[in-house]
């Protein structure tokens, strides 16, 4: 160590001195926007072909010394189109910078610690700004980036508050692993855990037909403060993602959160308030008095004495209300900036009592020491609350709402009487009771701190060695509180002894991680350098869940003490990692861009706990538009690059997968155990992706239009799969490595804009994905998996088919294929409209094919209530005698997802009205979610009984239906 | 300069502290143990015990439904799973679906947890101990064969516990010889296992708790076995060494019992019987055959068709009716039995008809109406059978027997069809996960 130091030291002398054999000249002069004519702070400024450079001080002005003279500077900014520009010793060079509306100039992060300029990247790395990314406000961030990202599939599970979505990048990529994209924010691993509520103890939806949990958790990403967000970064697949190793076969997501810019300081508020309500409804059917008479004996009278009430409407029939107060300070000085922010979200749901508030405030401060030592702090707190009501299956007596509504014929009144007295429902339940009453709530309290060290030992005209340093932690604690009061009907139908019940839920996680990385640069002749990173990262994580259900509640007691019978649970998740890195990229020329990388990674989640597994990762791209002879063709596409790359990650195993953990089976006082259903398998392994993608990026018609081609296929081997033993065995399933899958896709990202003038610029995103994936080998025989049984339609498992293939029995009680949940295609188009001081933003999303089993409809076609069973549709569906070929559905649909539309109220008004203190001001409307065409007959063709689930994802038993929002929205600049 | 020099090397020895202490945590061992469970080799036997006694209750409510449906005990107007009225009256019966697999694999768990309450007696135990301990084991495996045998009928089980899907299933004959061998070797161990078994059972098993009383319940099982098999001789003998009492109160024998403790379990047939939703309904057939009088029948079902608020055919029903609640269990913590005198009498007298003694048969029935505040019937070659069946159809109804019965007796023409395209099915079909794919 000390001798490398040395020889390193000597090096550095050599260097130096070298450098200061030439004369110092120097050059200096002012950037600045070009479309305002403000100065730009923070840009920075750079010797061609060498390292050396510098950033504009707060009023847009630098001073650089010059290696030799004349040199050429390049001036980048994100955000802003790169410039160059010859310089002489003593010149003033000054720049006006263009907004970069392609984003070809930015630059992406690509290593734990590195990042490359997006022109030189051989991945499709999909990034979405601030600006773009809540036009209008979004419960949780994972709403905000529906449509934004080709490749990028965002599906909710259900539209109760405080979400539950799916965030599937590149398809199908395991069949029992995680299933979401890695989220690291600001360099912090970040706990996106569901976490299951116990609101299946009351609905016990996990009862007869399926152990899955069925509690549609909302996942934890959800707590980050969209608006806090400076730039998404979403790292697709393997090839991209490799360095980040065993855990990031379904994509990263690199988020990097807002800091200060030196300069005035800055203070920023928005008030947005709105409204939401139901986006769509199932409508229910309109009985005559014969037909009230053949569902019920006495119906007639009750239908003459009350008519057909829409219990939809008294369901689902609020509007919401929702106020959203966002603000932030910002500002600094050249060496310290600082970035402060504050949110409070609140949203009345579209059910009575339901809703979802977050309060978040965060801090970020950035010290630079010298040139050399830069620190960065970044801490946030989040509270956020949601009052989910019940939804979805259940198996105790129509305890949610979905199954009360099917199973309620509508000439039946159940609006509580003059007395407050609710009438007991046919179905086995009140709902309007049930609403009421029912408590669902889910409290979480969330920090996140981050750190970043970067200690830069070594800098010299042509090379530069840098220390950085990485960590954080991120801890939670979520308090679900489940109250069933005894007085509720379904409860009334229970012993006395348990009648009542209140689940309380504590679950605290805390994650932490940190990466210790050694970055060197090396310019080593004028136009090739190298970047080498070597480095490594510990992660720990602990969750500890307790549940505790009570049952037997003291009338109008919530408290789990006042109860007469008590069950306590408990699960613990430990897992350790560590991984080491190394990665070179080469740059020759700014034309070929080569990167090598490889990760080792340890973990306790495999069943070696001390074998590394390792994740290699090799890309190249040639920009063939630096090349001279490209010169015929640049007055076509001024930009055209050819990139291939390849790279492997893991996926890890549950955590139970390794062990057979014996079941508590007390009895009568007596602790007993029992086997599991499961048996552990001391050998597990990750499964582990391959991927290759290759692709063309090219910018054309004077750079008013870009188009992104990616082709790419997963080789994914050891699948993990929770292979089914026979029962006999005293064991129903262990989990084993037996099988392989590939998954393929293109993506095409085609930005243009049509018209761009000082006055009126309109750009246009087009997000096309399309992906396909196939069992190409399985040790085991062919399985189902997900839904409830086959006659209900499962998933099948089997070589040479789909894995989200939907199965089910036929007329004659014989499996038959009846569907696919994977989509045809997806397509999303976002524009960007601006008028003067107008902007204007729409974004249509759009998913062609995908099939959903709705057994929604099933469930109301057996309560009698579906809006059809009177006309032709209706009678040949429910005299057709295979459930699976009635019930499954095509999922097309297109949405509207977000409209937006603002007005920037020129300075001089603004001026003119405030006087000074008032910088800026602007209002607008928006909206999300505002419209969708589909001929799903469920609530949302976006569903996921079972959460997120890898397979078995599309099984609708009627969740939460979803809203559509609206916003009148001011905003204020001081 | 000099300023330069030392920021370095401060900045050199902060890096390598840095270093050196992240580097710590980073190298310990990554294995961690289940934070969640514990370990088979670690539990005490009294915990492997109360976990076999604790999961046989597992299941029990999709077995005596399922069954009870399939031979019209009962209906189960479950909103949430129309497959009860639906699959369970028009087929097909779902090799995949829960009431095919449920009851089936909690048994052979049972079995699982038997067997390594085996091994571990094996290892840990000694002399009389050792004998009482592995007959009781054997006792339960037994019986839990038996349960699994019931629900496949013709389709026979598998007698190896093993991960292998290929073992292969046995015909009925087998698979009641093998379960014979574990009640015979069960009976000869605990008679060897001198006055206390080294660990304690629940009050399910009051009076039956030493390896001597709980050879009497084993016993009881075998004169059950053997009159499935028409062996009557065998019954007989069999009942000598049970704890038939022709005197005693029919309740007498061994229960599953609940309790609303931490982690316990409920019983499952409970409903409060003046709910507005009830989803277990007996058949209509059971008011319809009901003799006056007959305690049996009203003290297990709730006669509500003279309540106009109640709705004898909800959605759920998909057509069927009846406004019959099924009271067996008074509630959610009374026991269910497994094996109990009244049904032990109704064996006697069955192997006594088997074996022409009229006389003996309708004594033993006759003290089982009398306990119904029912006056006695007179035997004849005749009516024998059917009057056997119609005690057993309400002093057993609801423990599981009803099925076993017109399946042995061939009477499924005696069970009536309610809609039209109903079926009847005489046994289950062997569970997806056993049979190999293409098999």
């Amino acid at each position: 160590m000390r001798s490398l130091y040395q020889t390193g030291l000597a090096l550095l002398i050599l260097l130096v001195l070298g450098a200061s054999a030439a004369l110092a000249q120097t050059v200096n002069g002012t950037v600045s926007d070009a479309d305002t004519g403000d100065p730009l702070p923070g840009v920075s400024v750079s010797v061609q072909g060498t390292i050396i450079g510098t950033t504009t001080n707060i009023d847009g002005q630098y001073s650089l010394t010059l290696p030799q003279s004349p040199a050429t500077l390049v001036f980048s900014f994100v955000g802003f189109k790169t410039e160059e520009r010859n310089a002489s010793a003593g010149q003033t060079v000054d720049v006006a910078l263009s907004e970069d509306v392609l984003g070809l100039d930015e630059v992406v992060i690509t290593g734990v610690a590195t990042s490359v300029k997006r022109a030189n990247l051989a991945n499709a790395v999909g990034t979405v700004s601030a600006q773009d990314l809540v036009p209008a406000p979004a419960q949780t961030l994972e709403r905000a980036l529906n449509g934004k990202i080709a490749g990028l599939y965002i599906s909710q599970n259900t539209g109760a508050p405080g979400g539950g979505i799916n965030v599937n990048l590149r398809g199908t990529s395991t069949i029992t692993g995680d299933t979401q994209p890695l989220y690291v924010v600001d360099g912090v691993i970040m706990d996106n855990s569901a976490i299951q509520s116990g609101i299946d103890v009351v609905t016990a939806a996990t009862g007869a037909g399926s152990s899955r949990p069925q509690g549609q958790p909302s996942n934890r990403i959800a707590d980050i403060n969209p608006n806090d967000i400076e730039t998404i970064e979403v790292l697709k697949g393997a090839s991209a993602a490799a360095i980040y190793g065993s855990k990031a076969t379904n994509g990263v997501v690199i988020i990097t959160t807002k800091r200060g810019q030196p300069g005035r300081t800055r203070i920023n508020i928005t008030q947005q308030l709105g409204f939401s309500q139901i986006l769509n409804k199932i409508g229910f059917r309109e009985f005559t008095p014969e037909t009230a008479e053949a569902a019920q004996a006495g119906g007639a009278a009750l239908l003459a004495q009350n008519g057909n009430i829409d219990y939809e409407d008294l369901l689902y029939g609020e509007n919401g209300l929702i106020s959203e107060t966002s603000a932030n300070v910002s500002g600094g000085t050249q060496n310290t900036r600082f970035f402060i922010s504050g949110l409070a979200l609140n949203e009345e749901g579209i059910v009575k009592n339901t809703g979802y508030e977050k309060y978040s405030g965060k801090i970020n401060v950035e010290h630079r020491f010298n040139s050399r030592l830069t620190i960065n702090a970044n801490t946030t707190f989040t509270r956020t609350e949601s009052d989910r009501s019940i939804t979805g299956n259940e198996n105790q007596g129509s305890t949610t709402l979905g199954f009360a509504q099917v199973f309620t014929v509508p000439f039946v009144d159940l609006r509580p009487d003059a007395n407050g007295v609710y009438p007991a429902g046919p179905a086995g339940s009140n709902p309007l009771h049930t609403i009421d009453v029912l408590k669902n709530n889910e409290l979480v309290h969330r920090v996140i701190g981050a750190g970043r060290v970067n200690w830069n030992l070594i800098r010299t005209q042509n090379q530069l060695l840098d220390i950085n340093f990485q960590g954080g932690a991120d801890f939670f604690s979520l308090e679900h509180k489940v109250v069933s009061p005894p007085e509720l009907q379904f409860e009334q139908a229970k012993d006395a002894a348990v009648r009542g019940v209140s689940v309380a839920g504590e679950t605290t996680s805390l994650s932490s991680n940190y990466a210790l990385s050694a970055i060197h640069r090396l310019q080593a002749t004028p136009g090739v350098s190298f970047n080498t990173s070597v480095g490594f990262q510990y992660e720990s994580r602990d969750i500890n869940n307790l549940t505790i259900i009570a049952r037997g509640l003291v009338v109008t007691q919530e408290n789990i003490d006042q109860a007469s019978s008590l069950q306590g649970l408990q699960n613990r998740l430990i897992q350790r990692e560590r991984g080491f890195f190394a990665q070179e990229e080469v740059d020759v020329g700014g034309k070929i861009f080569l990167t090598a990388g490889l990760r080792a990674d340890a973990s306790s989640r495999i069943g070696d706990t001390d074998k590394f597994y390792f994740y290699p990762k090799l890309s190249a791209s040639v920009r063939l538009s630096e090349y001279p002879f490209w010169d015929s063709a640049r007055s076509f596409a001024s930009e055209f690059k050819l990139r291939a790359a390849f790279g492997r990650t893991g996926n890890l195993p549950l955590f139970a997968a390794k062990f057979t953990s014996l079941l508590p089976e007390n009895i009568a006082g007596s602790g007993g155990v029992s086997v599991p259903g499961r048996l552990g398998n001391e050998d597990i392994e990750p499964e582990i992706t391959q991927e290759v993608e290759v692709g063309l990026d090219m910018a054309f018609l004077n750079e008013r239009a870009s188009l992104e081609l990616t082709y790419y296929t997963q080789d994914i081997q050891d699948l993990i799969l929770e292979n089914s033993l026979p029962p006999s065995s005293g064991f129903s399933t262990q989990f084993i490595n037996a099988g392989d899958m590939t998954t393929q896709g293109f993506e095409v990202a085609l930005d243009v804009t049509p018209v761009l003038t000082n006055n009126f610029r309109w750009n246009a995103r087009f997000n096309f994905g399309k992906t396909s994936s196939e069992i190409t080998s399985l040790d085991v025989d062919p399985f189902e998996i997900g839904g409830f049984a086959l006659s209900l339609g499962q998933y099948q498992i089997q070589e040479g088919k789909s894995p989200t293939t939907i199965v089910g029995l036929d007329a004659n009680g014989n499996k038959a294929e009846f569907g696919d949940e994977n989509p045809d295609f997806t397509l999303s188009w976002n524009n960007n409209l601006r008028l003067g001081d107008l902007n204007f933003s729409f974004l249509f999303d759009w998913k062609q094919g995908g099939d959903v089993i709705n057994l929604g409809r099933f469930l109301s076609d057996i309560g009698g209530t579906t809006p059809d069973l009177d006309e032709q549709s209706g009678m040949d569906r429910t005299s057709n005698p295979s459930v699976a070929d009635r019930y499954v559905e095509d999922g097309t649909y297109i949405k509207l997802r977000e409209v937006s539309l603002t007005y920037n109220v020129p300075r001089s008004t603004v001026q003119q009205w405030f006087g000074g203190t008032v910088s800026s001001l602007d209002i607008g409307v928006s909206g999300r979610n505002l419209w969708v065409m589909t001929d799903y007959t469920g609530y949302d063709p976006e569903v996921s009984q079972f959460g997120n689930v890898a397979i078995g994802r599309s099984v609708d038993v009627i969740p939460f239906p979803s809203a559509r929002s609206f916003y009148f929205k001011v905003g204020l600049g001081f | 300069m000099n300023r330069y020099r030392i920021s370095r090397h401060r900045g050199l020895s902060l890096v390598l502290v840095l270093l050196v202490g992240l580097s710590l945590p980073a190298c310990d061992s990554l294995d961690v143990t289940d934070p969640n469970a514990p370990n088979a080799n670690d539990v005490t036997i009294q915990s492997l015990v109360s976990g076999i006694e604790g999961a046989m209750r597992a299941d029990v409510f999709v077995y005596l439904v399922a069954s009870g449906t399939l031979t019209r005990e009962v209906y189960n107007f479950d909103p949430a799973d129309p497959r009860w009225v639906d699959e369970l009256f028009v087929g097909p019966l779902d090799p995949g679906g829960f009431i095919v697999l449920r009851p089936w694999a909690s048994r052979y768990r049972v079995i699982r947890n038997t067997v390594t309450l085996q091994d571990r007696v094996a290892s840990d135990l000694s002399g009389a101990q050792q004998s009482a301990a592995s007959g009781f084991a054997k006792t339960i495996i037994g019986y839990q064969l038996l349960l699994n045998l019931n629900y496949m009928g013709d389709n026979g089980i598998k007698i190896q516990f093993s991960e292998d899907i290929n073992t292969p299933f046995v015909s009925p004959a087998e698979a009641y010889a093998e379960i014979e061998r574990y009640l015979d070797e069960g009976f000869n161990e605990l008679q060897a296992g001198g006055g206390a078994f080294p660990f304690n059972l629940t009050s399910g098993f009051a009076g039956f708790d030493t390896p001597g009383t709980f050879a009497q319940v084993n016993r009881a099982l075998r004169a059950r076995v053997a009159v499935y098999q028409n062996d009557f001789n065998t019954a007989l003998s069999a009942l000598g060494n049970s704890f038939l009492n022709a005197n005693g109160d029919m309740n007498t024998g061994v229960w599953h019992v609940y309790s609303t403790g931490a982690g316990d379990r409920l019983n499952p047939l409970f409903e409060v019987p003046t709910s507005p939703s009830i989803k277990l309904r007996a058949h209509p057939m059971y008011k319809a055959q009901a003799e006056p009088g007959d305690q049996r029948y009203t003290s297990k079902i709730f006669d509500r068709s003279g309540d106009a608020s109640f709705d004898p055919a909800p959605a759920a029903g998909n057509g069927l009716s009846s406004a019959l609640v099924v009271t067996v269990s008074s509630n959610s913590t009374a026991p269910l039995p497994i094996i109990r005198n009244e049904e032990l009498l109704l064996i006697r007298a069955e192997a006594n008809i088997g074996l022409g003694n009229l006389a003996a048969a309708e004594a033993d029935i006759n003290a089982v109406r009398a306990a119904a505040g029912l006056g006695g019937i007179t035997l004849t070659a005749a009516n024998a059978v059917d009057q056997l069946l119609h005690e057993r159809m309400y002093s057993l109804f609801m423990e599981g027997h009803r099925w076993v019965d017109v399946r042995r007796y061939e009477r499924f023409n005696t069970l009536p069809i309610d809609r039209p395209g109903d079926q009847i099915f005489r046994q289950f079909p062997r569970p997806l996960d056993e049979v190999p794919e293409g098999s």
